[in-house]
C-alpha cells in the first residue's frame, strides 16, 4: 500500500539520528544566552498602540530552556506511540 | 507572538479554544491514521529543534525581536497533522512551563499557530510548490514559511480587535508590518534548514 515516495520516506532513521538531532536541539539552547531581549513583534505593537497594560502577568519563572526541549521530546515520543497503539 | 492574558477577551479566547480543540482532534485524528513506527522518534526531536529554535531571539528592525515559528518546518519534515500536534506540544510546555503565553489565550495561541501557521500554510506551500515546480522545493518553502507568520499574525491582530484591546485599523497594520520583517528571517531559516535536510538526509523529508 505504500507509495513510492512513501516508502523511501523513513527507511533508516537510527538512534543514531535521533541523538545528533537532539545534540543540535541541546546546542541551540546552550546558545540561547546570545538571543535578543528585545521585546518580540506583538510585545513591541503592545507598547507602541499602548495595550500592553491590559496583559495579565503570571509571576514568571524561568526553568532552564534545556528542560522545555527534553519535556517536548518527551511528552511526543509518549504521545506519538499512544496514537500508534490505538490504531 | 505568544498572546498573554488579558489581551482576547473571553467570547474570543473561549471561541478560539473551539477552533483549537477541533482543528488539533482532526490532525491526532489524520495523524493516528498514517504514524509509523519510524516517524516517532523524528516527531521527538523536531519538538525538541523547535523548541530550541524558538528560544534564540533574533533582532528586527531594532528594539524588536522575533524568534522561528516553526510551523512549516515540521510539517514540510514530518507532515503537516503531526506537526500540528508538535506544535501544540511545544505551546502547551511553553505555557504551562515556562508562562509564555496565557492559560487562557493558548487556545489562541494553538489556533493561530498550529492550525494556521502549521497546517493552512503547509497547504499554501504545496500551492506555491506547484506555480515554482522543478526538483528545489526551497523557493515555495520560503515564500511558503513568510506567508505563515504573516498569515498567523493577521489572525492575531483580528482576535485582538474583535476583544476590543486594540481598533483594527491600528492593530492590524502593525502587526503585519513587524511581521513582514520577522516573516524573512522564518524564510531564510526554513529554506536554510530545509536545504541542509535534503542534501545530507533526503529520506527524512516527508513533503519534498
Amino acid at each position: 500500500m505504500f507509495t513510492a515516495s512513501e516508502a523511501v520516506f523513513l527507511n533508516s532513521v537510527k538512534t543514531k539520528d535521533v541523538i545528533i538531532g537532539l545534540v543540535i536541539a541541546i546546542a541551540l539552547v546552550s546558545l540561547s544566552f546570545l538571543a535578543s531581549t528585545s521585546p518580540d513583534g506583538l510585545e513591541r505593537v503592545a507598547h507602541d498602540k499602548n495595550f500592553m497594560g491590559k496583559a495579565v502577568n503570571s509571576v514568571k519563572t524561568s526553568p532552564p530552556a534545556l528542560l522545555g526541549v527534553i519535556t517536548v521530546f518527551i511528552l511526543v515520543i509518549i504521545l506519538a506511540n499512544l496514537l500508534r497503539k490505538k490504531r | 507572538m505568544h498572546i498573554p492574558d488579558g489581551f482576547l477577551s473571553p467570547p474570543v479566547f473561549l471561541s478560539a479554544w473551539l477552533a483549537a480543540v477541533v482543528a488539533v482532534s482532526y490532525a491526532l485524528k489524520k495523524t493516528r491514521q498514517t504514524l509509523k513506527d519510524k516517524m516517532i522518534p523524528l516527531m521527538g526531536v523536531m519538538a525538541a529543534f523547535i523548541f530550541a529554535a524558538q528560544t534564540i531571539n533574533f533582532p528586527v528592525l531594532g528594539g524588536t525581536s522575533g524568534h522561528l515559528l516553526g510551523g512549516l518546518l515540521a510539517a514540510v519534515t514530518v507532515g503537516p497533522y503531526p506537526a500540528c500536534i508538535i506544535l501544540t506540544l511545544v505551546l502547551a510546555v511553553q505555557c504551562f512551563i515556562f508562562q509564555d503565553g496565557g492559560l487562557t489565550a493558548l487556545g489562541a495561541n494553538i489556533f493561530n499557530m498550529a492550525a494556521v501557521g502549521t497546517v493552512f500554510s503547509y497547504y499554501l506551500y504545496l500551492a506555491f510548490k506547484k506555480i515554482f515546480p522543478g526538483k528545489n522545493p526551497l523557493t515555495a518553502v520560503f515564500i511558503g514559511s513568510w506567508c505563515s507568520v504573516v498569515m498567523t499574525s493577521t489572525f492575531c491582530a483580528l482576535e485582538l480587535a474583535v476583544s476590543g484591546t486594540s481598533p483594527v485599523n491600528i492593530v492590524l497594520p502593525a502587526m503585519l508590518f513587524v511581521h513582514i520583517f520577522i516573516g524573512i528571517a522564518e524564510g531564510i531559516i526554513t529554506a536554510s534548514v530545509l536545504g541542509f535536510l535534503l542534501k545530507v538526509r533526503p529520506d527524512l523529508v516527508y513533503g519534498k
